[in-house]
């Protein structure tokens, strides 16, 4: 944790390279951060790719481990096995092939191939807690609630996503995190025009010295403890019992 | 809580069965329900009663055979369409929501109007005495409190039947016998029809207008309480409900009438049952009379001598359990405040009425191996 906070200060000096501490400060990078089109666009992608991934890497991720929990087929333990994949193999694996697929389609340097590849790599952070969930949870509920009446996509937005919450609050932050601060595949998918903040912090580590990079770091740094924190501290109804 | 509209539902089954693979769970299943009756299915665990519950409710599928409500086949119509309430073992309360919020679901899930919910809950709760506990959290709650929210959650919307699965199942004997009685008086209130399921004879005779005794996938005899318990059909039936001791024997002739001969042991029975028939005579303890060895049987009585094993006090009564010729257990029970001074070790002379005892088929021949051996006292 500490030689992460090296960065806070590091991204306020005035100097035109790296420093620690400081000799002089300025807000001059973050305003760069904010002003410069490459960095601030970079961002601006980043936090869109994120919450678009967190979306659909939720929903996906909550749907595939509620249909494999009550599916009593028999490939079951093969296809949970290939939802983890992303999680096992190397990520210049999946990113080598996930760039010759994306060729081929077109989908390098755009929004969607950056969602679409993010979500793949998020899908597995979202099934194992959500799955973990659904475990404890007493499915008698869904009973009681189809007898009083609820047609079943009611009864399991009424109330199996309530009881499982917690899974899917979880496989959602950690969805968030796995997108915002992915790089390998980034690398690969971006170009000069659409890139996503990690991407551009390395372009900007590897070919300049730019203190920039230490203002885009606190950002993100700020962005994913505060989204942990409050995850970690949400006022729970349970927690009052 | 009663309406014009409100009233029991008719409730038919022929001939359902559910087939697991291999497994027959339930074997032929017929019953009618009638419109405001208080049916119980009792049986041991694993004789068909829970399976035939969920066919009822819709969460199961029978192989075979219809289930008609009303005379409408309930046969493809989803569990939330089917308009049954139901009550868990478990409570099954959505730890989430408030008890209010509990029993508002059924009724959110018909789209009524806030005002109308907010009446009938209230209602609901008062009729289970939890009016003051709306706002409550399940968990908050006892479980006696639980089951009570589970049943007003059941009937705030209004059905005309209500299946129990073993509702009290999970509670301590003296609540359970509080709520037994709540569970009459709101069926009397409501006039609707209840489908109960338990495994508990007293249960099933505080509580039913009719029993519905299951064994091994089928039923074994429906009847009143009274009728199951004084006129059971079968062994089974006569062991599973109540205490009974059952002598195994044949039937054989003594001068003009029937009587049931078992080792060196010789009873007369009423009627007159095919000679040779294996059959067991099965007495209640309560209608056995202990005696000194000296009386003399009247005509119409049965006597059989023995040894006192063991006194069992009960409050209400005295358990006896008396070594008959053979080793044969007999039980007998003496009320309490009686004048009766036995203790163990004593010879004494067991007397019962021949029309207090009921004689039943064991329909295999004598020396079936599938019949526990001789004589056993079903405790």
């Amino acid at each position: 944790m500490a030689p992460t906070l090296v960065v806070i200060p590091m991204g306020f000096t005035a100097a035109n390279t790296f420093q620690f501490p400081p000799s002089d400060w300025t807000l001059d990078r973050y305003s760069s951060l904010f002003s410069d089109p490459a960095w601030f666009d970079a961002l601006k992608t980043s936090v869109i790719v994120a919450v678009l991934v967190t979306a659909l890497a939720t929903v996906l991720g909550t749907a595939a481990a509620f249909g494999l929990s009550r599916s009593r087929f028999r490939m079951k333990p093969a296809i949970s096995a290939v939802l983890l994949v992303p999680m096992v193999v190397p990520t210049v694996v999946v990113a080598i092939a996930i760039y010759a697929i994306f060729l081929k389609w077109r989908f390098v340097g755009t929004l969607h191939g950056f969602v679409l590849a993010h979500t793949l790599l998020a899908l597995p952070f979202v099934f194992v807690p959500v799955t973990a969930s659904l475990q404890t949870f007493d499915r008698r509920l869904e009973r009681a609630a189809a007898s009083l009446g609820a047609p079943p996509l009611r009864a399991f937005l009424q109330v199996t996503l309530p009881s499982i919450r917690s899974g899917v609050l979880t496989g959602a932050l950690f969805a968030f995190i796995t997108s915002f601060d992915e790089l390998v595949v980034s690398l690969f998918l971006g170009t000069a025009t659409v890139r996503t903040l990690p991407v551009q912090m390395y372009g900007s580590v590897t070919r300049e010295i730019d203190p920039t990079v230490a203002a885009a770091s606190t950002v993100t740094l700020l962005l994913t403890t505060t989204l942990l924190l409050a995850v970690l501290f949400r006022p729970q109804r349970e927690a009052v019992l | 809580m009663s309406g014009p509209d409100f009233s029991g539902a008719r409730l038919d089954l022929r001939d359902v069965t559910k087939i697991y693979g291999d497994v027959t769970a339930v074997g032929g299943v017929s019953l009618s329900v009638n419109p405001g009756e208080f049916l119980t299915l009792l049986g041991p665990s694993g004789s068909g009663k829970t399976t035939t519950l969920n066919i009822i409710a819709g969460f199961s599928t029978a192989s075979t055979g219809e289930v008609t409500m009303d005379g409408e086949d309930l046969a493809g119509l989803p569990p939330h369409r089917r308009n049954i309430g139901m009550v868990f073992q478990q409570y099954a309360l959505f730890p989430h929501m408030t008890v209010a919020g509990n029993v508002a679901f059924p009724l959110k899930q018909r789209r009524m109007p806030r005002h109308e919910i907010r009446e009938l809950v209230q209602e609901a709760l008062d009729l289970v005495r939890l009016g003051d506990l709306a706002d409550r959290m399940p968990a908050q709650l006892s479980g006696g409190q639980q089951q009570r929210v589970a049943l007003a959650r059941a009937i705030v919307f209004r059905p005309r039947l209500l299946l129990m699965d073993e509702p009290l199942g999970a509670l301590d004997r003296k609540l359970r016998e509080w709520l037994q009685l709540e569970i009459r008086r709101i069926h009397q209130e409501l006039g609707i029809t209840f489908v109960y399921v338990t495994h508990d004879q007293d249960e099933a005779l505080v509580l039913s207008d009719r029993i519905a005794v299951f064994n091994d996938g089928g039923i074994e005899q429906i009847g009143s309480a009274s009728e199951v318990y004084e006129h059971p059909s079968t062994l089974f039936v006569a062991e599973f409900v109540g205490e009974s001791t059952a002598t195994h024997g044949h039937v054989a002739r003594s001068g003009s009438r029937a009587c049931l001969r078992a080792g060196e042991l010789e009873l007369k029975v009423d009627g007159e049952p095919p000679d040779g028939q294996a059959a067991a005579l099965v007495v209640r303890p309560e209608r056995v009379r202990v005696a000194a060895p000296s009386e003399r049987p009247g005509p119409e009585e049965n006597s059989v001598s023995g040894v006192v094993r063991r006194v069992i006090y009960l409050g209400l009564a005295r358990k006896l359990e008396v070594e008959g010729p053979g080793g044969q257990m007999f039980l007998a029970r003496e009320p309490a405040g009686g004048h009766s001074t036995f203790s163990e070790g004593d010879r004494v002379l067991l007397l019962w009425r021949v029309e207090d005892a009921v004689l039943l088929p064991t329909g295999a021949p004598a020396n079936s191996a599938d019949r526990a051996p001789a004589a056993e006292a079903a405790v």
